[in-house]
């Protein structure tokens, strides 16, 4: 489910992601905010909810998402269960990213939140590529 | 001495000093003592975070630290900074995601004889009738996009319309429970949707309620004041704006992630993006904020109401008997528009708060009157396992701290230490010894919050009152805690 680990931090949560494309990395570190999130998950592709959104850097793209995607989580209470696609298109200096998900809507009975995330945070967060393996650490504020 | 690398010098035995260097434009300032800038505060990042904040263009005298100082994302917590307001800038990362994150502090006319065994059944009745946990809803029912628009003018004023809330309830809340200058045009329609369903919930993670025993007075002439005596219950309230004040930082850093190149402010830390408080962007952000700050304290004073119904109906006691009432109740994520006395001049500035309390002096303005002469109440909790402060602020606050003092215990152990350590232990039946009820949605946040994962926080409370920056009044000790 994609490459991470979760590591120390004082007060939040830290993660540090891996994976050998950018898409990868972006793939894994959703992985990495539905664990957080619930820990364990074992789900199905019943629905699709498309994202889409602009940025003017990698680490804001991602960091976007994420919190995209806890929206989703808490609001419109709406799990992933996995990623149909995701691409991510440069023009005019401006970095796209368009995904789509496939989950379902979260359910009580059957689904249990552990953490609230309140954001994915910016501190310190730099994408950096070395041997064709992208990687990143995140600091998430619970 | 040096600590991570960081020079730091004594001042006095409660006060620290890492000189101005690099591109700080003011000095460090730290409260702690030198056993617990041993022991935690010189071992993590919280340091280098004091530094980049004395970065901050316009930033008066000094980058503050109270002793609760821990690593946090950006700014440290525990960090107060205030800036000029016409050439200071205003960070939402300086606030953090929950805005307006509190405490409060109500009194009842309750003896622990009274109660004594009854302690499981209270916890039992206000963990049915307040909702905790993660994205907890329903407290109320949903109101509309257009309601919480009232939320965000009005604070306690609309649980007050409600009969949520009693003139008693408003005149103790700091700023009375209603920020001016808070436009919900500001704030999204997203930030409005995640409000809609949350007032009067607890959330999850260190947000707590708890039953409390007033165990120890320090000043008699202060806790008469507040109507605090010995073995009195009294009941404390951790909560914030919840997923409204998150979203609403969010969508400020998102849009003031360019501001940098627009402003010409250079940040060592993505996270501490500011833009000039004077300026169209610090107007709607601070405008956002007070919004995200009113839904806060109407969110206390629901669960407020909440809890003060639910006693009555477990007690089988009526009003006049239990006596429930607001002691205080204080905001520690905050940036506030001020006026300090800077090197002899008063001067109109924007004092972040972040993980620390406003402490203002006897006689200074914006406090109950009932308070005038002691000072403001500043309420500090521990851990669940130990005990929490009642102090005062003082004038000394207002020269060195811009009337500000500590928030809390500070973490001494990350989430997934505390884990580690708490593993195999029967910590319900650790905290039962010590005679404290617990009621919670997961068992992993009990291991999370155990009192072995933070400091002391006498450490921290008697760091301020020998600094003189606030003074003991009293100390209360858990009897029961609900948490999400």
């Amino acid at each position: 489910m994609g490459n991470y680990i979760f590591t120390d931090h004082t007060a939040d949560i830290a993660v540090e992601i891996k994976a050998e494309s950018c898409e990868g990395l972006f793939i894994s570190a959703a992985f990495a905010i539905r664990e957080c999130v619930f820990q364990k998950y074992k789900g199905n592709n019943k629905s699709e909810y498309k994202i889409s959104l602009p940025a003017d850097s990698l680490e804001d793209l991602l960091i976007n998402f994420l919190n995209e995607l806890n929206y989703f989580f808490l609001t419109k209470k709406f799990i992933f269960n996995s990623v149909k696609s995701l691409s991510i298109s440069s023009a005019n200096n401006i970095l796209k990213l368009d995904v789509i998900l496939l989950g379902e809507q979260f359910s009580s009975g059957k689904h249990k939140f552990v953490n609230e995330i309140k954001a994915v945070t910016y501190h310190n967060a730099v994408i950096e590529k070395k041997n064709n393996l992208y990687s990143v650490k995140l600091v998430i504020d619970i | 001495m040096i600590f991570n690398g960081i020079e730091i010098n004594k001042i006095t035995d409660y006060l620290w000093e890492i000189p101005k260097s690099g591109k700080m434009t003011v000095p460090g300032r730290i409260y702690t003592s030198e056993k617990m800038l041993e022991k935690c505060i010189g071992k993590d990042e919280s340091l280098k975070q004091v530094i980049n904040v004395a970065q901050f263009p316009g930033i008066q005298k000094y980058s503050l630290a109270m002793p609760d100082i821990h690593w946090g994302y950006g700014f440290p917590i525990g960090g107060v900074a205030a800036t000029d307001f016409e050439t200071g800038v205003i960070s939402p990362g300086g606030v953090g995601y929950d805005i307006n994150c509190g405490v409060r502090l109500a009194k009842t006319d309750l003896c622990f004889d009274q109660i004594k065994n009854k302690i499981p059944d209270i916890i039992t009745g206000l963990f049915q009738s307040i909702p905790t946990g993660v994205g907890a809803s329903g407290a109320i029912s949903k109101i509309s996009g257009k309601e919480v628009m009232q939320i965000l003018v009005k604070g306690s004023e609309w649980a007050a319309e409600r009969e949520m809330a009693t003139e008693n309830d408003i005149e103790f809340t700091e700023e009375k429970g209603c920020l001016k200058n808070a436009d919900p045009s500001f704030v999204s329609a997203r930030a409005i949707e995640r409000g809609m369903d949350q007032a009067g919930t607890l959330g999850s993670g260190n947000h707590f309620l708890e039953i409390d025993i007033v165990d120890e007075i320090f000043d008699e002439r202060a806790a008469n004041v507040m109507g605090l005596f010995k073995n009195q219950i009294v009941l404390l309230i951790h909560t914030g704006s919840r997923g409204l004040g998150y979203q609403i930082c969010d969508d400020y850093l998102r849009k003031f992630l360019n501001a940098g190149n627009k402003y010409g402010i250079n940040i060592p830390d993505k996270q501490l993006i500011c833009v000039p408080v004077n300026s169209g962007e610090g107007e709607a952000y601070f405008s956002a904020m007070n919004c995200a700050a009113n839904f806060a304290w109407n969110n206390r004073q629901i669960i407020m109401n909440l809890a003060n119904k639910s006693l009555e109906k477990t007690l089988r006691i009526k009003e006049k008997d239990l006596g429930f009432g607001l002691i205080y109740d204080v905001c520690h994520n905050i940036a506030k528009i001020e006026e300090h006395n800077i090197d002899g001049k008063i001067k109109k500035v924007c004092v972040h708060r972040k993980g620390a309390t406003r402490a203002f002096a006897p006689g200074s303005a914006n406090i109950p009157l009932k308070y005038k002469e002691i000072g403001q109440p500043v309420l500090i909790p521990g851990d669940m396992g130990r005990y929490s402060f009642i102090a005062v602020g003082t004038a000394k606050a207002m020269d060195e701290t811009f009337g500000s003092s500590c928030h809390g215990a500070g973490r001494l152990q990350s989430r997934h230490q505390a884990l580690l350590t708490g593993k195999g232990r029967d910590l319900i039946g650790d905290l039962k010894k010590k005679g404290i009820e617990i009621q919670t949605k997961g068992l992993k946040t009990i291991a999370e919050e155990m009192p072995f994962a933070y400091k002391d926080v006498s450490d921290v409370v008697d760091t301020m009152h020998n600094a003189g920056i606030s003074k003991k009044v009293s100390r209360i000790r858990p009897l029961g805690v609900i948490k999400g």
